[in-house]
């Protein structure tokens, strides 16, 4: 009855590349200033750590030290597939698994399809991401974004080739 | 926001707990609060709070009211996963076009 969320980007670089940012360095990219767990109580996110491996956890420092547990890795086969179970420091029962898979379509293109199924056990998590979500930083960010790669923002880009 | 008043209504676990119940079938108070650890009125407000997020909808049956899932709160946290995933990925392509700017490979670049 409810259908997973599926979103896609499709990056300039080659498949390998694509899995080891999105999942190894997970702490370089994710926008911790908008979506951390650390804001939600009442801390400064300082980094985002990932074990990769199966059974591997993704946790979130706090500047004071303080760790947040977001998930654990459930599926980990590069550079093609990862799977993890993602509740970001809240009861595992509000978990959502979340599943992302990388395509090489060229040597320097991979699209990467990001599913999360069981969305709607999400209560807590989303509301968590609510917080610390600055009005107007979807279009800045879209912006930058554009700039940067020269680009479209994500949804437009799916189904390019 | 719509989606907001979702998620304050799924963040209450006794809530997240009936609503959950409710996607196996259509129930009444009755039905649900002897699934609960809490009382028949307690239920009944739960589920208020749940049909005024547009989570569940109540039909009378009879001389019963049956309450079943909605749509229209689920579309609206949807919607607004659907656009944090968005935010997450563009900062994911930023920082691979970031790379490919600085001409940097990943740690373990071959």
């Amino acid at each position: 009855m409810i259908e997973p969320l599926v979103k896609t980007i499709e990056v300039p670089c080659d498949q390998a590349e694509a899995f080891e940012v999105f999942v190894d360095q997970m702490g370089t990219w994710w926008p911790l200033a908008r979506f951390s767990a650390s804001v939600k109580f009442g801390m400064s996110p300082q980094g985002l750590r990932v074990q990769p491996r199966v059974g591997g956890t993704i946790v979130e420092t706090s500047t004071d030290g303080t760790e947040h547990l977001w998930g654990t890795i459930l599926e980990y086969d590069p550079h093609d597939y990862v799977r993890m179970d993602l509740h970001i420091g809240l009861p595992p029962q509000t978990a959502s698994r979340v599943e992302v898979r990388f395509v090489a379509l060229e040597a320097e293109r991979t699209r990467v399809v990001l599913t999360q199924s069981e969305w709607e056990r999400f209560g807590r998590f989303a509301e968590m991401m609510l917080q610390g979500y600055p009005r107007g930083w979807v279009v800045i960010f879209e912006q930058a974004y554009r700039m940067a790669c020269g680009g479209r923002a994500p949804e437009d880009r799916a189904g390019e080739g | 926001m719509a989606y907001a008043q979702v998620l304050t209504a799924l963040a209450d676990p006794t809530r997240r707990h009936i609503f959950e119940a409710l996607r196996d079938r259509p129930m009444t108070v009755g039905e649900l609060a002897r699934g609960q650890p809490v009382s028949r009125p307690a239920v009944s407000q739960h589920l208020r709070v749940l049909e005024s997020a547009k989570l569940v909808s109540v039909e009378p049956r009879g001389n019963r009211r049956l309450y079943r899932i909605e749509r229209t709160g689920l579309d609206e946290l949807r919607g607004y996963l659907d656009r944090f995933w968005s935010d997450v990925l563009s900062a994911y392509g930023a920082e691979i076009a970031r790379r490919k700017k600085t001409g940097k490979r990943g740690a373990s670049g071959r």
